[in-house]
């Protein structure tokens, strides 16, 4: 058997060495299809990856209420969650470690050296910095000793506008760059409407994420108490919980969602886990990599059907050996072998090259989009077997064909 | 050693059957130099096919070193022809690819001989037929005299009981020809080789034992 296999492997080797243009244009069907494949669930795994580092930052423990207004409340009577009900609430579970509520409220930002801007203004306590992971390039965070001062901390993206052009050349490099220093702006004033505002920190680039709906690092965070005293619109709607680790997500939302009934009668609840938002990318992450690795598998079957041409075309040229293999002994069994050897080799010098090929193809596309580069094995083994895989499958057919040759009638002809 | 009786076999070719051999019968003793000779059209091909195991009759019995190997199937058939059986064509049929060392080892490919062992039998083989110096060439290297005689050592490389040949002088000139014959009588007399040898040329019939005269499908007495 060994024997046989050995001397199969060799002559199939030859015999695609001997029609180069033909065998490296049917490898080149089989490669961008295996390349297709991989470099797309590899894409695929990489955003997803991405998607889930937000989550590895801040830990799955959070969860977050947004309060509407009841159906009938009384416009003259708006019904305002105050600082004491959150607290009330919060003790509602020992399972609740920290509780954060913010306001948030656009209004437009005038500074000195730029233009105004119409900014995402934050009321906070330091709960919410340490809920968010929030850390500081210079100055410090809001703090419940500063009351309702005008003290604010502006976002990163945002220092680096009211800062201006003076500090450019050191972004130029984007995020490779070292952290901007905005040491000048502490101590500086900004306006947000008619109020003075003095700038006590910048804090840290935050990675995007999904869990909190407001973007940071483009808002300016002032104290809770200030930013209620600003605008007399201004209510407290949404309060981030911290949880413990491990605490049941379904039961905690029913103790929270119940207290805050509690406190605010008829009052509609939007709550949101950490847990269930990951839930949900996995879900995602499944149809995703289900749709990609369809349409890789298109580019691959497209290379098949040209694999099996190619041998159907290589069986008709090579029937004369068949009949004199048959002929002094070749098995029927053998002849099929001889070429699924041939076929299967193709795919699997294809499926090789492309595996490489979609490798590089993901590596390109994953720094292009700063997802940052992660080697997994899943992508290349997929690829690669399912590249191997359509190789035997569509060379069975050819090889089969030629299993069934009469030899008798095949010598004759090339008689 | 051989033995056909009462064999029919017809071809069909769309609705039309044509009767190829009708009530064939013969035997060949182990050892014999046998011509068999006919028009084209006679059966004689057809006749030499069955007994290569390469078709099947219709009706009768073929016996083959007193077995009955009528119905065969394909596999079968495959192994009972490498180990018993070596084939001579009129066209040689070497594989183009394959230099003379390795289209004589080819049958041995069939059977789990490993390569050292294909390669030193092959050089035997070819020795047989005074090529050895010929080992790395390419069939289209080689005038038709030669590549009949690689043919030649590939028939002979599994030491097969019969030699079947189907008009190994038809592609030759007479010189050459008569150089191939002296070499398959050398080899029946050596080794004690049955050949079997399908001609028209009565040059070469003469040559042999015995000939048996194949006229419309039956074997005249």
């Amino acid at each position: 058997m060994r024997m046989r296999y050995n001397h199969h492997v060799r002559e199939a080797l030859h015999n695609l060495y001997m029609s180069k243009l033909r065998t490296g244009l049917t490898l080149l069907g089989i490669m961008v299809g295996t390349a297709s494949v991989v470099a797309l669930v590899f894409c695929g795994q990489l955003a997803t990856r991405h998607a889930l580092e937000q989550f590895s930052n801040l830990g799955t423990n959070l969860f977050a209420v947004n309060i509407g207004q009841a159906d009938n409340a009384d416009p003259k009577n708006k019904q305002n969650l105050t600082l004491s009900q959150v607290i009330t609430v919060a003790k509602s579970s020992p399972n609740i470690l920290k509780a954060a509520p913010y306001t948030t409220n656009y209004m437009m930002l005038i500074s000195s050296k730029a233009a105004p801007i119409s900014t995402n203004v934050i009321g906070a306590t330091d709960e919410f910095a340490d809920i968010m992971k929030i850390k500081l390039v210079n100055g410090r965070f809001i703090s419940y000793l500063d009351k309702t001062q005008y003290f604010c901390v502006l976002g990163y993206e945002l220092a680096k506008k009211i800062q201006g052009n003076m500090e450019q050349a050191s972004t130029l490099l984007g995020s490779l760059a070292p952290l901007v220093d905005f040491r000048r702006l502490i101590g500086q004033q900004i306006r947000l409407e008619n109020v003075y505002f003095t700038i006590v920190g910048v804090a840290a680039p935050l990675p995007e994420n999904m869990f909190l709906y407001t973007d940071i690092n483009n808002a300016v965070i002032v104290p809770l108490s200030a930013s209620l005293i600003l605008n007399k619109n201004t209510i407290i709607r949404d309060v981030l919980f911290k949880l413990k680790a491990g605490s049941n997500i379904q039961k905690m939302k029913q103790v929270i969602e119940q207290s805050f009934s509690q406190q605010m009668p008829g009052a509609k609840l939007f709550s949101r886990s950490a847990k269930e938002l990951l839930a949900s990318v996995g879900k995602q992450r499944k149809t995703f990599a289900l749709l990609l690795s369809a349409i890789g598998s298109i580019s691959l079957l497209v290379g098949g059907i040209g694999v099996m041409n190619i041998m159907l075309v290589v069986v008709m040229e090579r029937r004369r050996e068949i009949g004199i293999r048959m002929t002094v002994g070749a098995k029927r069994h053998d002849i099929r072998e001889m070429f699924l050897i041939e076929s299967t080799a193709l795919s699997l010098i294809g499926g090789v090259i492309g595996a490489l090929v979609g490798v590089l193809t993901a590596w390109i596309l994953a720094t292009a989009n700063h997802w940052g580069f992660h080697f997994y094995t899943t992508p290349l083994v997929v690829g690669f077997s399912a590249s191997v895989l359509v190789g035997i499958i569509s060379g069975y057919f050819p090889a089969y064909r030629a299993s069934k040759l009469d030899p008798i009638r095949v010598l004759q002809s090339a008689n | 050693m051989i033995q056909l009786s009462h064999i029919y076999k017809s071809y069909r070719l769309g609705k039309e059957t044509t009767p190829i051999l009708k009530d064939l019968s013969l035997q060949v003793a182990a050892g014999e130099f046998v011509a068999l000779m006919g028009k084209s059209g006679s059966g004689k091909t057809t006749a030499m096919n069955i007994m290569g195991l390469m078709d099947r009759a219709d009706g009768g019995h073929y016996y083959l070193d007193n077995k009955e190997v009528s119905n065969l199937n394909d596999d079968a058939a495959a192994i009972l022809r490498n180990q018993t059986i070596g084939f001579i064509f009129q066209s040689f049929f070497l594989l183009p690819r394959m230099n003379a060392l390795e289209n004589v080892g080819l049958p041995l490919t069939y059977r789990d001989v490993p390569v050292e062992e294909i390669e030193k039998r092959g050089m035997q083989s070819l020795e047989k037929v005074e090529l050895p110096h010929l080992f790395d060439h390419l069939p289209n290297q080689m005038s038709g005299g030669q590549q009949q005689r690689v043919a030649i050592a590939r028939a002979l490389v599994t030491e097969p009981k019969i030699v079947l040949a189907d008009e190994p002088t038809g592609a030759l000139d007479p010189q050459t020809s008569e150089h191939i014959m002296d070499l398959l009588i050398e080899i029946n007399r050596e080794h004690g080789t049955t050949m079997i040898i399908v001609t028209h040329d009565p040059s070469v019939a003469k040559k042999c034992q015995r000939i048996l005269q194949i006229v419309e499908g039956k074997v005249l007495a």
